[in-house]
């Protein structure tokens, strides 16, 4: 495995340009009509109705199965399992896939996308390509993550790790779990948690009474998703789960591993109230999470347009009204163009293969007047639950009073809050110029889990917008990729030798 | 409360197999997770950040963080992405990359 810079290292000398993965590569190239980057539901139903019009298909996912993460697969050492609503929906999507004349890559992890288009995936230590010149980016949606002191001790992990441990590795998180943040996943994730006889050490939830009653007309325009989440609040109640209200986590205890929490009564705008006293809380696992966020990594690769909208979780790919992004032939499905939840990923997966196959002539525009304007119509109706919830859930200005200055915000480089700063001052106002300047987000990760918290950091010293602070332009390669990869066989004793020259 | 982090209610699980983590033996099941392994072994300590050396563990879950990166018969790989195979053998990364 290396990193950007490693890389780089390797390519520099004996090739003109190793990071194209077009240029040098002895692999071949698999050619389809259209390749669609994530196996989730809007990726799956994307590629089932791409398909059903005659586009050879490819699907990539870096998991071992389909379904993304809300109907991930339990993992393969389990053999019988009670079944679950969300396990059976998601059976039925891969049986779909499965049955459907679709090329699949599992486990195959996408480093780099190439315009026009061509697709390179790590699977083992094996280098593939695929070329398309159609695109559907189905890429779903990563935590918004905000950092306090201690977070980066083991025993600390995000909502969505700890439904994935429930729902997938079918172990619990901890014996005594801390639930903190705010919006539906923290009620979803401590009900399975109960369920699964777990013990909560108490669920704090950052958003007001009064926040959740404003939502609640938006909300119940979906009575059904509403029912599932008041039921989740019912059940802990029964449990006896202790809930805290307009509280928020604002340190995590521990000598080298969580061994405890603290948290606070905050304000409407999550900022500590000044004559609240800092609450322990007891318990070896800390879950906490700020509601979802486009995953932007293939888009700001391909520079496509992004726009930041609150409603839609954040910074998010630009589309129209038929999910086309300002890139020729690239289509967004499910939660990257907005964060609207599994309600409405299908919809949008299939609204998505409808444009790209009338685009490229699969389909006659009569067909999609007929068969994808209905779709596109219905979508804005109801996101409305999905915006409400993005609304909820996203994490106010407050917080960044719990970061202190020692406190890391770059997990990777270890980059802490006061080293941010300290570039900021000196004139690193985007977050563009903050990366180059500390090489915070430059790390293993690409920046996944701390450029939204060091957007807030700037906001907060400068006091500008999001949308100022912009986003940054995405590397290949996208995930960590063994330099077997690129290499295979070849070793350094194979380089050819030549006779030094005379003296 | 749980006898262990593993849920075992109605689950049936594949063979058990062994491999070993910084030389403990761990017993976990064909084909699980090796985060999921470690973790219901209570071995949550699985690395040590390359610039300041703190302990790191599973963060994301999903492949996306790199903090539960270790190495697994020489090469670097995350624990959440690997599933147990017989006679593994598991270190941590320490220190500088």
């Amino acid at each position: 495995m290396t990193n950007a810079r490693g890389n780089q290292n390797y390519s520099s000398k004996n090739t003109a340009n190793r990071s194209d993965a077009a240029a040098n590569s002895r692999e071949s190239v698999e050619k389809f009509d259209l390749i669609v980057l994530g196996a989730g539901p809007a990726g799956i139903e994307a590629a089932l109705t791409a398909r059903s019009f005659g586009m050879r298909t490819l699907i990539i996912d870096e998991a071992p199965q389909a379904g993304g993460q809300y109907y991930r697969a339990p993992n393969l050492s389990v053999q019988d399992m009670p079944s679950t609503l969300e396990k059976r929906e998601g059976d039925r999507l891969r049986v779909r896939l499965a049955e459907a004349d679709i090329e699949t890559w599992f486990n195959h992890r996408i480093w780099s996308v190439e315009p026009a288009y061509r697709v390179a995936c790590a699977t083992g230590v094996h280098n593939r390509l695929a070329e398309a010149p159609s695109l559907i980016i189905a890429t779903g949606v990563v935590e918004k993550v905000r950092p306090v002191p201690g977070w980066t001790q083991p025993g600390v992990m995000g909502l969505a790790a700890a439904a994935i441990m429930v729902k997938s590795y079918k172990v619990v998180p901890g014996k005594k779990v801390l639930l903190a943040g705010s919006g539906p996943l923290l009620y979803d994730v401590a009900t399975k948690i109960c369920a699964a006889g777990g013990e909560i050490a108490a669920l704090v939830d950052a958003v007001p009474m009064s926040t959740w009653m404003r939502q609640a007309p938006r909300l119940a325009r979906k009575p059904k998703l509403l029912t599932k989440g008041l039921g989740w609040m019912a059940y802990l109640r029964a449990r006896g789960v202790k809930i805290y209200r307009s509280h928020a986590l604002c340190e995590v205890l521990g000598d080298g591993e969580a061994n405890g929490a603290m948290i606070r009564k905050v304000d409407s705008d999550w900022y500590p109230v000044s004559e609240s006293e800092p609450i322990q809380i007891d318990c070896d696992t800390v879950c906490y999470g700020y509601g979802l966020q486009p995953g932007l990594d293939m888009s700001r690769l391909l520079g496509a347009e992004h726009v930041y909208k609150r409603s839609r979780g954040g910074w998010t790919l630009k589309t129209d009204r038929f999910l086309r992004t300002s890139l020729r032939k690239v289509y967004a499905a499910g939660d990257v163009a907005g964060a609207f939840g599994i309600d409405l990923a299908g919809l949008r997966g299939r609204l998505a293969a409808y444009t790209a196959a009338m685009d490229s002539r699969f389909i006659e525009p009569k067909r999609f007047r007929l068969e994808a304007r209905p779709l596109k119509d219905s979508l804005p109706h109801s996101a409305s639950f999905g915006r409400a919830v993005n609304r909820l859930s996203m994490p106010r200005r407050g917080l960044v009073a719990f970061i202190t200055p020692e406190t890391t915000i770059c997990r990777c480089e270890s980059i802490t809050r006061a080293k941010l700063e300290l570039a900021i001052e000196q004139g690193a106002h985007t977050l563009t110029n903050l990366r180059s300047a500390t090489r915070c987000g430059m790390g293993p990760c690409g920046g996944r889990y701390c450029l939204s918290a060091a957007s807030t950091i700037i906001r907060e010293e400068l006091e500008i917008e999001f949308g100022d602070i912009g986003i940054v332009k995405g590397r290949s390669p996208l995930r960590p990729v063994h330099i077997r990869t690129f290499t295979q066989d070849f070793s350094y004793g194979d380089l050819p030798s030549r006779r030094p020259p005379p003296l | 409360m749980l006898e262990s982090l593993r849920i075992e209610k109605n689950i049936k699980r594949s063979k058990r197999v062994r491999f070993t983590f910084n030389e403990t033996e761990v017993e976990a099941y064909l084909g699980e997770p090796l985060v999921a392994a470690l973790w219901a072994a209570d071995l949550r300590t699985l690395r040590y950040a390359p610039r300041d050396e703190k302990p790191r563990s599973l963060y994301c879950a999903m492949g996306n963080c790199q903090e539960c990166a270790v190495m697994i018969n020489g090469m670097k790989a995350e624990a959440c992405r690997v599933v147990v195979n017989e006679g593994m053998v598991v270190t941590s990364l320490r220190g500088p990359r």
